[in-house]
């Protein structure tokens, strides 16, 4: 299992390079949620000869294919994590596709879908965080595909292609900047980080996901992913090397302990609950 | 060229006859199973079997929405529930997952649509698509006109596109609002509609909002009559109105303003009476109206930033079951609450929208009544005009 973390900021990678295995980085403009002063050139010098993923994981209007394939074919010897069937289509024309990370988010939800896909020959495959680990774990047994998995950070919720933030800018008249922005529904307490750029507008779960206790039971994963979005790249090292001593030494208490006084507001999502849906009997 | 599809929602066999009545080339439904819009009335096998024959015998097509996105404990059944939507005579399946799909296509004969649920936005998406042995692709809505002409004009099998309706605010298939806010699964039907609640914006923790400027992501329901001649130009096959939930006078409605748009400009190569249809849907809607993303990126035109601006649904009265040319009476299935010495509208699929007086209302035994206020029953009166069975009084 690899350890892929997250890269938004060139400076990130000075406390990331350590204690990552792959590093994602988020290309501006190609990716959902990316720092729109992250030199590329600059972070691709940096990891040297570091595994580095691409994350080019928005869905691609008409009008971007073009930029999309130029830089598929210019940077083709690294990864890509994509989203958008139309990314992978473009990578099969490109002889590229096990280099591709296919991940939909949400749309990959059972072992029959993972099997699909698994067929296509990508580098890994990710399923969706909404469905029980239990549910990953025998979809893995079924197809033996390729995993990518998010074990630690935020989950994106909403991903739009309006330009919220703008809009709501025109409407309220009020002026503020991309950084700190959450939502809190009228009704509950909670707040939802979100973020919004050319592309689009972001939203994410209001608490972070850690699958610390599962570690030893997922090392069939080809990547364990930690998310650093609303991170400092210090808070995220930290905890992906918590994550290394709970593996390696097996010390799951003084791991569990370590992560608690970082005082993150942690949750385990899904992992051990299904969505509600009544699914009617059907007589064959 | 093949005359462009209009594609039409049902919640129930009554609103299938009516969007077939009133103009529709092909109704889409919800089966029991692996349906969206779990809250839709959706379909038996004996109704599907029944509106099947029912749009076969005026020459529509009826295709079956199986587009949840199955978790492990979904997927028993599939097959089975496939090959007996098959025999009951539906045309195609619309499915977001590629494993329905490609079931589809190796146990029945009936023609795979990939849903809206997949988010193709692009010819590159849609040539995956066609290589995966499809039939046809429905369009996300966050296209562009002009994106539809290109990809369109790329691509070998059908495009589908959304003509009218409600918008999901996040690109659709990958919005866990719900899921995550209610833990009601909106891609297994459960979809709590989390993006048109009201939020407060919080920036750097200090709340910057206030009663006045609430926070919502609700997009403005879809209007695209105005687009028609550039839809059929373009060469798209289908045109999709959204709305399985929507009431009966909607969808008859707005199917037909559409049927007359289309039809008028295959017949003219225009659309001159245009204002005259955007005003019939009008008259149906109970939501704003907005072109959605075919102008190109949405603005604050096509966004809904507080309730008020939501009018009361627009109802309708009656259905007529029989009109006497000789005696002038009319019958009238009653839906609605009306009065006698009222004026009402009379809506036609034959002779448009006409003004009418009721006069004295009866029931069928002859007594005057106060009121028509039992909802299926019938009652009559009188009126020179002449009217259609199942014409709408509204």
């Amino acid at each position: 299992m690899q350890f892929a973390v997250s890269v938004y900021k060139n400076s990130d990678i000075e406390s990331l390079i350590s204690v990552g295995d792959s590093f994602v980085v988020y290309v501006p403009n190609m990716s959902c949620v990316y720092d729109p002063e992250l030199r590329l050139d600059d972070a691709l010098e940096k990891l040297g000869d570091r595994e580095v993923i691409l994350g080019i994981n928005k869905v691609y209007l008409e009008d971007e294919l073009d930029n999309l394939r130029s830089f598929m074919n210019t940077h083709s010897k690294y990864k890509f994590l994509v989203s958008d069937l139309g990314a992978v289509q473009i990578a099969k024309e490109l002889g590229l596709i096990d280099r591709v990370i296919y991940d939909p988010n949400t749309l990959i939800c059972n072992s029959m879908e993972l099997g699909l896909f698994s067929n296509y020959g990508f580098d890994a495959i990710g399923m969706s965080s909404e469905i029980p680990l239990s549910d990953i774990k025998s979809s893995f047994i079924r197809t033996g595909a390729s995993l990518i998995y998010q074990v630690f950070g935020r989950k994106i919720m909403f991903y739009s292609k309006r330009r919220l933030v703008d809009i709501y800018k025109e409407f309220s008249g009020l002026d503020f900047g991309h950084e700190g922005i959450e939502l809190q529904e009228f009704m509950r307490t909670q707040k939802y980080p979100m973020f919004y750029n050319e592309g689009g507008t972001y939203v994410y779960r209001d608490y972070l996901i850690s699958l610390l206790e599962e570690m030893n039971n997922l090392s069939f994963l080809k990547y364990a992913y930690f998310e650093g979005i609303t991170l400092s790249a210090e808070v995220l090292a930290n905890v992906v090397n918590i994550f290394k001593i709970a593996i390696n030494s097996r010390d799951l208490e003084s791991a569990k302990q370590e992560l608690i006084n970082l005082n993150l507001n942690i949750q385990d999502g899904f992992a051990y609950k299904d969505t509600a849906y009544v699914k009617e009997g059907f007589d064959e | 060229m093949n005359k462009i599809e209009l594609l039409a929602p049902a919640g129930n066999l009554e609103k299938l006859k009516y969007a077939v009545m009133y103009g529709a080339d092909a109704v889409f439904i919800g089966g029991k199973h692996f349906s969206l819009r779990s809250r839709a009335s959706n379909f038996t096998l004996d109704e599907i079997k029944e509106g099947c024959e029912y749009a076969h015998e005026y020459g529509a097509k009826v295709h079956v929405t199986c587009n949840i996105v199955m978790h492990e404990s979904d997927l028993g059944g599939v097959v089975s529930y496939l090959k007996s939507l098959e025999a009951c005579g539906v045309d195609a399946i619309i499915a977001s997952s590629p494993t329905i799909l490609s079931l589809v296509k190796q146990h029945t004969k009936m023609e795979a649509h990939v849903s809206t649920q997949q988010s193709v936005i692009n010819s590159e998406g849609v040539k995956f698509f066609e290589e995966f042995g499809v039939d046809r692709v429905v369009l996300g809505r966050e296209c562009s006109m002009e994106d539809i002409k290109k990809i369109r004009a790329k691509s070998k099998i059908d495009i589908e596109a959304f003509i009218h309706g409600g918008m999901c605010s996040s690109v659709s298939g990958r919005c866990m609002l719900s899921n995550v806010m209610t833990n009601r699964d909106a891609n297994r039907g459960g979809c709590a509609q989390s993006c048109r609640w009201d939020y407060r914006v919080f920036v750097d923790g200090n709340q910057i909002s206030d009663d006045k400027s609430i926070f919502t992501m609700s997009g403005k329901d879809l209007c695209t009559i105005s687009y028609i001649s550039q839809m059929i130009e373009a060469g798209v096959t289908s045109l999709k109105i959204e709305g399985r939930m929507k009431s009966l006078h909607y969808i008859a409605a707005v199917v037909n303003a559409y049927r007359k748009a289309i039809d008028e400009y295959y017949a003219l190569g225009s659309v001159p009476n245009m204002a005259q249809y955007q005003d019939d849907i009008y008259q149906a809607e109970n939501r704003p109206a907005s072109t959605g993303f075919l102008a190109g990126d949405v603005t604050i035109k096509e966004q809904l930033f507080s309730r008020e601006y939501t009018t009361p649904t627009k109802d309708f009265f009656g259905i007529v079951q029989k009109y006497n040319k000789e005696t002038k009476e009319v019958v009238v299935e009653v839906r609605n609450y009306f009065e006698p010495n009222s004026e009402v509208e009379l809506f036609s699929r034959f002779s448009g929208r006409t003004k009418i007086k009721i006069g004295k209302i009866f029931d069928m035994r002859g007594n005057e009544l106060e009121c028509a206020n039992k909802p299926m029953t019938l009652v009559k009166f009188t009126t020179e005009i002449e009217c259609f069975q199942y014409d709408i009084i509204r």
